[in-house]
């Protein structure tokens, strides 16, 4: 019996690992580009790994139609294999494992979140894959010396430090009291650091400082506290799901505080979701649609924005665009390299110096985009309660004054 | 006998030569061999001694944690490497890495053996269900409390050192791969030693009746923590494997990773045939396949 089994499993295992062992080389098949990207399409990232896919899937539409990339007189055309990498790191690095060795991908695109990308980075780093992300944001990603990461984005810190200085200024330049809770990942504790330099900086004091579970359902504890130490700002980070849940409670509990700072409220489409109780948020934003930038592909971002409703329905939060972008990064190196040659990519990459609708694309050393400034948006609802993000800082784009303080839920 | 001499050189041969024959898979492989320790070890105490438990994840995400700590703490200080916004770059030269790692892989196998023993002794009085659902929140509250750890990256994670640049791209996978291969073949023979002594029937003596066990002179208590002690040794070499196969460690989602690692180890145990050393491992190699 015992023997029986030990040759049922040697011949299974084998004849498993035959069936598929069978290794394709995609890369560069005929007239195609074919990139990798592992995506959260289940997990609790899953509703931003569709807005990744989504970015990512339109910038392949337009750069196939409009004509596809030109590499050695040679026209070829985007092309990207999918899979899910159930928002688990484990699973992630696997993929990218799989990615590379198996289906032979020389190029690849980030997934969602910072957490996954680092998880990600040492794969595409190992092998030589040139790999433009466009959702880690993480400080951290930055300075491990990875030399074949690019991030079109700014990098996590910068997200919200924005906010605690305008609550400083609009304090007369004296430091505000902030209260603060995160989600345990790897992009929101980034924020949180931003944060502490911001009030290091202004003088301002921390005075509820909660780390939230992932999987943030619930954060009663922290607004409780909110209520009865009244702090002049709140801050609360933790990808879509921490935007949904701090709106639902704050307006559960009523909690009063003159501002609130948050991520996600795009992707979370609070707006929609939670319609006037999400009104008078503050929200950090790689990108917004009224910002004027330009480029041939997108022309603008209304233009973007307009097309990518017309496709999916929905306006397009920051983690499209930008995700949208890493293709014209891409596009852009594979011209001006005029090879598929890894090395030279990676060195066009590096001399990237473009603008898209989505901004302007310049990495530093380490392959953080430095040329493009975060915006902030409030929520502002007019009274038949239709609700619209607008820009109010940096003051440059901004389409609305700021509203401060928030005004007291007994008065709304 | 004879026969099972040829059995095992063939599976020997065949574990050594996969990583050439199917170059491509060695991550899968790796993974294959470490599902397969956990399933056999998570068999100890689970289906020899029928005590259940979920807690074996535990001692998984702490061997993990703590081989990538020594390996970094050992060259350099471990707070400013896993600093959430640190500005320096450390890079291990190929011998550090290497002495670096197997330091790092005795302390996670030393170390969770000696947590086993002591929680051991405070909860292996509770049986029966109460003992699973005890031990179930052990990997659950680990992670919540690794999470807010900052010297181990909190919730930043925990990079491990990346594989120094030794001019062969395989080198990697390969490293991992018998790493884990030699560690399987080591839990195998220790487990399979183990099963051939007194103390197997002890554990048996146990499932089956613990009172009756006891009034017959057996110190179930002593039994039940070194057979627990056992798993927790073979975990931690496990999971500090796999921490640098992976690269990057996450408190919940990789290191005391309940909902898969952690329910894995006992739904091949179980379906493989729990009591049974070959069980297990058949059914790792069904689920790793799928």
């Amino acid at each position: 019996m015992k023997i029986k089994n030990i040759i049922i499993t040697f011949v299974s295992a084998i004849a498993i690992l035959f069936s598929t062992s069978v290794v394709s080389f995609a890369k560069v098949v005929g007239d195609k580009i074919i990139l990798g990207a592992a995506i959260s399409l289940t997990g609790k990232y899953s509703s931003n790994g569709v807005h990744t896919q989504n970015g990512y899937n339109m910038a392949v539409d337009r750069i196939n139609e409009m004509g596809g990339v030109k590499v050695g007189g040679k026209t070829y055309k985007f092309d990207i294999i999918y899979y899910d990498d159930e928002s688990n790191p484990k699973r992630a690095a696997q993929l990218a494992e799989r990615l590379i060795s198996q289906d032979g991908v020389e190029f690849m695109l980030g997934p969602y979140s910072s957490g996954l990308t680092k998880a990600i980075a040492p794969v595409t780093e190992k092998y030589g894959v040139p790999m433009v992300e466009a959702n880690g944001a993480s400080r951290s990603l930055f300075t491990k010396g990875y030399k074949y990461l690019f991030a079109v984005l700014a990098p996590a810190n910068l997200y919200l430090d924005v906010a605690i200085e305008t609550a400083v200024a609009l304090n007369g330049g004296k430091g505000v009291r902030i209260a603060q809770a995160f989600e345990q990942d790897a992009f929101s504790q980034d924020v949180r650091l931003g944060i502490l330099d911001a009030a290091e900086r202004t003088g301002s004091k921390i005075i509820i400082d909660d780390k939230l579970p992932k999987e943030l359902n619930d954060m009663a504890a922290t607004l409780a506290k909110v209520k009865a130490v009244k702090p002049d700002v709140l801050v609360v980070s933790g990808h879509t799901k921490g935007a949904l849940t701090a709106i639902r409670q704050i307006a559960e509990m009523k909690v009063d505080v003159p501002m609130l700072a948050m991520t996600h409220c795009d992707a979370a489409k609070l707006s929609k979701q939670h319609g006037k109780n999400s009104q008078y948020a503050l929200c950090a934003s790689q990108w917004h649609k009224t910002l004027t930038y330009k480029d041939d592909f997108f022309k603008d971002g209304m233009t973007y924005a307009a097309d990518f409703e017309k496709l999916f329905g929905y306006d397009p939060p920051y983690q499209s665009a930008e995700s949208s972008a890493a293709l014209l990064v891409f596009k852009d190196a594979f011209e001006r390299a005029n090879t598929f040659d890894q090395k030279k990519v990676r060195d066009a990459l590096a001399a990237t110096n473009m603008q898209t609708f989505y901004g302007n694309i310049k990495f530093a050393e380490g392959g953080q985009n430095v040329d493009k400034p975060m915006v902030l948006f409030q929520v502002m609802c007019d009274d038949a309660g239709k609700c619209e993000n607008k820009v109010v800082a940096p003051l440059k784009w901004a389409s609305a004054e700021l509203i401060h303080p928030i005004p007291k839920w007994s008065e709304r | 006998m004879n026969k099972n001499i040829i059995l095992y050189g063939t599976i020997l041969i065949f574990g050594i030569a996969a990583p050439f024959i199917f170059p491509a898979f060695k991550v899968q492989l790796s993974i294959l061999c470490i599902l397969i320790i956990l399933a056999i070890t998570w068999n100890v105490q689970g289906g020899e001694m029928g005590y259940n438990t979920f807690g074996n994840i535990l001692f998984y995400g702490l061997g993990m944690y703590l081989c990538a700590s020594v390996q970094v703490g050992m060259f350099f200080p471990l707070g400013e490497w896993t600093e959430g916004g640190g500005e320096k770059t450390f890079v291990h030269t190929p011998a550090q890495f290497f002495q670096g790692f197997a330091v790092g892989l005795a302390v996670a196998a030393v170390v969770p053996a000696i947590i086993a023993g002591l929680i051991g002794y405070s909860i292996l009085g509770l049986r029966g269900h109460y003992f699973a659902i005890c031990t179930l929140g052990l990997g659950v509250a680990a992670g919540e409390i690794s999470g807010g750890i900052e010297i181990i990256g909190a919730g930043q994670g925990f990079t491990t050192p990346p594989f120094p640049n030794v001019d062969r791209l395989e080198a990697r996978g390969e490293f991992f791969y018998f790493c884990s291969f030699i560690v399987l073949v080591f839990t195998f023979l220790a487990v399979k030693a183990i099963y051939s002594t007194r103390f197997k029937l002890v554990l048996n003596a146990i499932r089956d009746n613990e009172d009756k066990a006891e009034a017959m002179g057996i110190q179930t208590m002593k039994y039940k923590i070194i057979g627990w002690m056992i798993s927790a040794f073979f975990c931690g070499l496990a999971g500090g494997i796999m921490g640098g196969l992976v690269g990057y460690i996450d408190s919940t989602d990789v290191a005391f990773d309940g909902r898969e690692m952690g329910v894995f180890m006992v739904l091949m145990a179980i379906l493989g045939g729990k009591g049974t050393l070959w069980g297990p491992s058949n059914w790792c190699n069904f689920i790793s396949y799928i």
